[in-house]
């Protein structure tokens, strides 16, 4: 884990500034529908993450870093549990902000 | 010496234009070897293939006396193999200390700092990819292969829009590589600089390719000479 852990840290950062930005766009278009920017379904949630997954993944093919991902050898599965990692976090963070706030 | 990277009988079509028939790549520990061949023959596509980077539709990849039947450069890289693209190697996202650092943690690689010094972007290693010329670029690229010390490095077009001088230095730091006992490939088409360095030239032409052994014995071959060097090259470093 050490030997990754400079790579992993790097791309936590950019799971999680994926899910802020999925996050900002969803909560407006829900605020927009007249419902909360906040609570969410579980399904709903999943759905968030999903989404801030795959912004992330696009993120890297555009900034066309796979080849030097393949050369330090990280596993395309491993890099999207780095990047589903924050978005979950916080997803169960807001849900739980949302039942303490209730 | 046994190869340690051999990619044989390799056939690849794109859109059903055949670019490569049957053509083989070896990397032999301790040896600079050289892929020339003109623009489209297919050197670059049978370089990723080689590599991982590209399915072949035929053909086998032997990497440290293991065949992998679907190779990818994920599993050779753990393995011990480098592969430096023709460019974009380096994410303009991370600045080049980081990058080189993600190798040396990853591999237990070289000194970072010593490695940039060697380059001559010691004084870049703080900035990101897009604030440096196309020159130290290619130099933090080559930083990054001394960080890693590969087994194998199979390296496309790497004196590419560099200065002369800068080839040469290049040239020098490849053949240390092989020096020390890596398998090294490289192509492109700076037939001075490389024939220089180059232990064994390797041509890619009509979709195959052809051994023709050290640069002194390459030079005089006909056919190269006709179709790729030119008549009026003149062999005189060799």
């Amino acid at each position: 884990m050490q030997r990754h852990w400079l790579v992993f840290e790097a791309y936590l950062v950019r799971g999680a500034v994926c899910w802020l930005s999925t996050r900002a766009v969803v909560g407006c278009v829900l605020l927009l529908a007249g419902l909360s920017p906040v609570r969410l379904s579980a399904i709903a949630a999943f759905e968030v993450v999903a989404l801030s997954v795959a912004v992330s993944v696009l993120e890297t093919f555009r900034k066309r870093e796979f080849t030097l991902l393949a050369n330090l050898a990280i596993h395309p599965l491993a890099l999207l549990v780095v990047f589903a990692t924050p978005a979950i976090l916080a997803e169960l963070a807001l849900s739980l902000a949302a039942v303490v706030a209730r | 010496m046994k190869p340690i990277l051999a990619a044989d009988c390799v056939a690849k079509a794109f859109n059903g234009r055949r670019v490569l028939t049957s053509a083989t790549l070896r990397a032999v520990p301790g040896e600079l070897r050289v892929m020339f061949g003109r623009n489209g023959a297919g050197k670059s596509t049978l370089l990723k293939i080689a590599a991982g980077r590209l399915a072949p539709d035929s053909g086998a990849v032997h990497f440290a006396g293991r065949a992998h039947l679907r190779v990818s450069l994920r599993s050779l890289a753990r393995a011990g193999l480098f592969y430096l693209p023709d460019q974009d190697l380096l994410s303009n996202a991370f600045t080049v200390r980081r990058q080189l650092e993600m190798i040396r943690r990853r591999f237990d690689g070289g000194d970072v700092y010593g490695a940039a010094e060697r380059l001559g972007v010691a004084a870049q290693l703080d900035k990101r990819p897009f604030q440096l010329s196309g020159g130290e670029i290619r130099r933090a690229e080559i930083a990054a292969v001394i960080v890693r010390r590969p087994a194998c490095l199979l390296t496309d077009e790497p004196f590419r829009g560099i200065t002369p001088k800068d080839a040469e230095d290049l040239g020098r730091v490849f053949a240390e590589l092989a020096a020390n006992g890596a398998a090294v490939v490289i192509t492109g088409h700076e037939v001075s600089s490389l024939l220089g360095a180059a232990d064994h030239v390797t041509w890619c032409t009509s979709g195959t390719t052809y051994e023709l052994g050290p640069p002194s014995v390459a030079a005089q071959h006909d056919a190269f000479r006709r179709e790729y060097l030119g008549a009026s090259y003149r062999a005189t470093a060799l």
